[in-house]
């Protein structure tokens, strides 16, 4: 039942919304419905896409019309049909097409960075992920029919993440993805390193591992400055997404003179299941105060 | 029943909302509502020993199924759009969004997904759960254990009440709502809300042990008591943000506030001992310990915590395509969770406790709660610009200073030893003081700049180098300060949208001003998150259609990460990888795409074992791990008889062998053998098959009938994992004595999933 606490209030208010007499007026006019004269059927689907409501109930200061992306000699594109004499967006260089797009885009918190950025400097554009009339799924308006196919279409070394042994790349029995690259990562450019959209790798880490924040009594403190130190993001042939199994990642930073710096043998007790958090379970740091070597 | 009738009301209220908008609007314009449903029924088969794999980050549902129920709302002419989806309703990992737009004014989206991760399934546990976060045996087996008169009589029991013990399944569910308001109050002026509440419950694993010494013949032998239980979450996260945002066509301007509470119900996790009933301390025969003789004892789990940020934000576009940006974040941590007790033994004595404070009395305490707070100020900074058509120049800084402000707590002591003994400092390095138990709060402060040039000498080709310069400065580490100095560049050349390359280099050298080891580790160790290191980096793509239906592309990616060998620690750390993709496009309505890809990622480290300080360098030892994995995708997917029939087939598989080596080539010490000879390990090896068939056809308009099958044979060999099971001390090495360890049998899964599922999918308008 508690699908109906959620979707029935949003449906009344959209219901009740709707029902409100439409106040505003359309700028679906006379220059819309002169490309449409022609390009009839591009300009009936596009309409009710979010760009196509944008231009006719968008803000009126930007007036945005097939014009603003469609740039060039329009009035000779009209007398000629001459398909030279307009840009379309979608046939040339991404970067190209990319300053139209920023023309009502850039002013957006998410593109504050996009210039500089790891995308933008190595010519990528709008139109390398995006289209605009022929997406292959709603929402993002993504080329692709998801953000997986679109991301892993260049970085083919992180798909064979959503095979292995584990994996933050969810995909359910269908192979729909359940986490999307842009739960951590923002495209269009980011502040902090690999396009990461938080202040740092491990406030995004936090945003889900919330009960890792802290701050605790006794701290581990490679935990504290970088979750990457010891964990690998997209997929890892060890277990809990770790760049290493156990004991070799704890053994590599510790040898102290006790029992961590055994080689042993495969079956001894620091080398078999958990390894060293048989015993140091509390490695993200603990509240307890028997907890100085994380052991509680 | 109840979610049949669940489904029929959503759906009623759907299409009457849908009907009530279409007479609301009543003057003529068109309105183009979309709705389809998809509903159907499978079949599932897991065969396997441990078989939760097939479902460790989704569910499977066995019989009817709703995969999703869709409604788009857009009606031309009106400024409100609508959108509802709802995926795999009613199974544990459902998931709904809805948006609701009155464009340019004002924006209401919502989302609620759950997620399901099945850790293990078919546990054996002598534990019982009588309350949350309170794990009890019976008493009974706790006396007959504890009165067991030898080691033999200790087994056949302990192994007798495993077997006999009821089976669990450890499984943890997460959910999570999100509501995010946006209101345009002019073109230029926005307000966002925002709230989100994430809960988790169920179990996780966690292990609790200790290790006793107890004779030095060949190495030092253990005896392990230790137990694997269940940890119960049950957290909640509550967040609010509130955004003010300014835009104009050459300006953003933005301010937010935002508070993130977690909590946690269950503090901590009480468990008893399967084989005392009677509560003593550690005691010491022949020069050993015998640990782990709690009655009961108590870990924490993790604390409440909460954290407010504020953050501003600005950018201004300039000419010369230039652009500055700032954001400023400052955000303030805190945790003020209770204590819990030393330690609940009540047979540990102390004897620096005031008199009449027991180690089990929160007196024995020097402060009730940590009051734990953390300042953390984030800055970003950017700027880039481009004077001439041909060079773009970017400046970026970042910074992030996290100052962990609580204050340092000195206590009497901790419970160590397996909660059995009173213990008063932290043993040291041969030379230097034990370490009083004492909290030291870590701080740092990282800056990033880098200065960065694109040169488009000619056009389509790019040349970008860049130079970076960061700088950590810490607190209470072995480092105070670090710095690495990095140079980058690369080369992409784009002439045509058929053909696309790229080839970057970057090489980092990262300096510690100086090296303080500390007390607690040898100082010929480096750590490597500190080490002095160089890094080489270098990638290359390249991309082509070689013909307008078949796109080619390749990459490869290397790193290698190098330490001073001179010390101990890790040595290198080497990662790369190569994969190739083509895409084919057969015809109109079909394509086909195949690719592989292969994966090296190793890691050398020297260490060395102890037998009595200080150390002996025969004892030496270095292991390298190389990690390999072959990739392999294929797939086809089309469409025939004018649409009506769809067809999709895809396989991946990955193959994974890891490989460690460990090497001694000294005359190791002889009574380090057990520790500090190279013995040799089995591979471990990991494979994953997936095989992927659907199909539909559209038996009359609107309607399609559909199959899917998925095939998903997973094996995995894990020496780690292989040889334990709940109760068999034999299976592990005989130096240790484990028969008073318990282990759950948590993995390793191996399975062979198959389903088969027939769906109909109705648009219904």
């Amino acid at each position: 039942m508690a699908v109906l606490r959620f979707i029935v209030p949003l449906l009344w208010l959209s219901a009740t919304l709707r029902a409100a007499p439409a106040e505003r007026e359309s700028r679906w006019k006379d220059d819309r419905l002169a490309c449409a004269s022609c390009h009839e059927e591009i300009v009936k689907a596009f309409r009710p896409t979010p760009h196509g409501k944008a231009m006719e109930f968008g803000s009126a200061a930007k007036d945005v019309t097939c014009a603003s992306c469609h740039t060039g000699d329009l009035a000779k594109h009209m007398e000629t049909a001459d398909p030279t004499l307009v840009n379309n967006p979608a046939k040339i260089k991404p970067q190209a097409a990319t300053e139209n797009c920023l023309g009502c885009h850039e002013s957006q918190k998410h593109m504050m960075f996009w210039r500089g950025s790891e995308h933008q400097s190595a010519g990528l554009g709008c139109t390398s992920c995006h289209s605009v009339h022929k997406p292959a799924a709603d929402g993002k308006l993504l080329a692709k029919k998801t953000q997986y196919e679109t991301c892993l279409s260049c970085h083919t070394n992180v798909r064979k993440a959503m095979l292995q042994r584990s994996t933050h790349l969810f995909r359910d029995e269908r192979g729909a993805s359940r986490m999307q690259c842009s739960s951590c990562h923002n495209p269009h450019g980011a502040q902090t390193e690999k396009l990461i959209s938080a202040n740092s790798i491990n406030d995004k880490c936090y945003a889900c591992h919330q009960e890792k924040r802290g701050p605790f009594l006794w701290e581990h403190a490679p935990v504290r400055e970088n979750c990457l130190t010891c964990h690998t993001p997209h997929g890892s042939n060890n277990e809990q997404l770790l760049t290493l199994r156990r004991p070799q990642l704890c053994q590599t930073c510790h040898i102290q003179g006790r029992h961590q710096t055994v080689a042993g043998r495969p079956n001894a007790m620091m080398n078999i299941n958990r390894s060293c958090q048989n015993c140091h379970t509390q490695v993200h740091g603990t509240n307890h105060p028997s907890g100085p070597i994380l052991m509680r | 029943m109840k979610k049949l009738l669940l489904f029929a009301v959503l759906i009623s209220i759907l299409t009457s909302a849908d009907t009530a908008w279409a007479q609301a609007s009543g003057s003529g314009r068109e309105l183009q509502p979309q709705m389809s449903i998809e509903v159907g029924a499978g079949i599932r088969s897991i065969d396997g020993e441990k078989t939760f794999g097939f479902q460790q980050y989704r569910v499977v549902p066995p019989g009817g199924f709703v995969r999703s129920l869709n409604f788009n709302h857009l009606a031309d002419g009106n400024p409100i759009r609508f959108d509802f989806r709802a995926t795999d309703l009613f199974q544990r990992d459902q998931r709904f969004t809805a948006n609701l737009e009155d464009v340019g004014r004002q924006k209401l989206e919502f989302e609620w997904w759950s997620f399901s991760r099945y850790w293990t399934n078919r546990n054996p546990s002598v534990l019982s759960e009588v309350a949350y976060g309170r794990f009890a045996v019976s008493a009974g087996l706790r006396q007959s254990l504890e009165a067991a008169p030898d080691n033999a009589a200790l087994e056949a029991l302990a192994r007798d009440a495993v077997q006999n013990s009821p089976q669990i399944e450890i499984r943890s569910f997460r959910e999570r709502k999100i509501l995010d308001y946006t209101y345009n109050f002019t073109d230029s002026l926005a307000l966002r809300l925002n709230y989100l509440h994430d809960q988790r419950r169920g179990n996780r694993l966690m292990a609790q042990g200790a290790y006793s010494r107890i004779g030095v013949a060949l190495g030092d032998t253990f005896e392990t008591p230790g137990q694997e239980v269940f940890e119960p979450t049950r957290y909640g996260t509550n967040e609010f943000g509130v955004d003010l945002n300014f835009s104009r066509k050459k300006l953003f301007a933005g301010f937010g506030y935002r508070a993130s509470l977690f909590n946690n119900s269950v503090g901590s996790l009480i468990w008893q001992n399967p084989f005392r009933i009677t509560p003593a301390q550690a005691t010491q025969p022949a020069g050993a310990l015998l640990r782990g003789r709690f009655a009961e004892t108590q870990v924490a789990l993790p604390p409440d915590n909460q954290a407010h940020t504020l953050t501003g934000s600005l950018m201004v576009l300039l000419p010369y395509s230039s652009k500055a940006s700032a954001l400023v974040s400052w955000g303030r941590w805190t945790q003020n969770e209770a204590f819990l007790p030393i330690t609940l033994n009540t047979a540990i004595t102390a004897n620096n406790l005031p008199s009449g404070v027991t180690p089990t009395s929160l007196a024995a305490l020097p402060r009730s709660s940590l009051k734990g707070l953390i300042h953390n100020l984030t800055q970003d900074y950017a700027a880039t610009t481009r004077p001439f058509r041909m060079l773009q120049l970017t400046f970026r800084y970042n910074d992030y200073d996290l100052k962990n402000l609580t204050e340092g707590i000195l206590f009497p002591a901790y419970a160590g030893y397996g909660d059995s003994w009173w213990r008063t400092s932290i043993s040291g390095q041969p030379g230097t003081a034990n370490l009083p138990i004492e909290s030291e709060p870590k701080s740092f402060h990282r800056q990033r700049a880098q200065f960065e040039s694109a040169f488009r000498p000619v056009r389509d080709l790019t040349w970008k180098s860049a130079y970076r310069w960061e700088r950590w400065n810490r607190e209470r580490r072995q480092v105070s300060h670090l710095t690495e100095h990095g140079l980058l560049t690369s080369l992409s050349y784009a002439p045509s949208k058929v053909f696309f390359t790229q080839a970057g280099f970057r090489y980092f050298d990262r300096k510690p001003d100086a090296y303080d080891p500390g007390t607690l580790e040898p100082s010929f160790l480096r750590m490597f998150d500190q080490a002095q290191r160089l890094r080489k980096q270098g990638d290359a793509l390249v991309s082509v259609n070689v013909r307008p239906d078949v796109t080619l592309s390749a990459s490869w990616f290397y790193l290698h990460d190098t330490y001073d060998k001179t010390y101990y620690g890790l040595h290198q750390q080497l990662s790369n990888s190569l994969s190739a993709d083509a895409t084919f496009s057969l015809g109109e309505n079909a394509s086909m795409y195949a690719g592989w890809g292969y994966d090296r990622a190793g890691y050398d480290y020297l260490s060395v074992a102890k037998t009595s300080f200080p150390y002996s360098f025969a004892n030496s030892w270095s292991r390298d791990t190389r990690d390999r994995v072959h990739s392999a995708h294929f797939g086809l997917s089309g469409a025939a008889i004018n649409g009506k029939l769809s067809y999709q087939l895809n396989y991946a598989s990955t193959l994974a062998r890891m490989i460690i080596n460990t090497v001694n080539p000294n005359q190791v010490v002889p009574n380090q053998v057990l520790n500090a000879q190279a013995f040799p390990f089995p591979d471990v090896k990991n494979q994953f098959h997936e095989v992927r068939l659907e199909g539909s056809y559209e038996i009359r308009p609107r309607v399609r009938l559909g199959m899917y099958y998925l095939l998903e044979p997973y094996r995995l060999g894990d020496f780690a994992k292989d040889v334990v099971s709940p109760y068999d001390p034999g299976s592990i090495a005989p130096e240790f004595d484990a028969r008073r360890y318990l282990f759950l049998d948590t993995g390793p899964t191996n399975y062979t999933g198959n389903m088969i599922a027939f769906y109909l999918r109705y648009n219904l308008f």
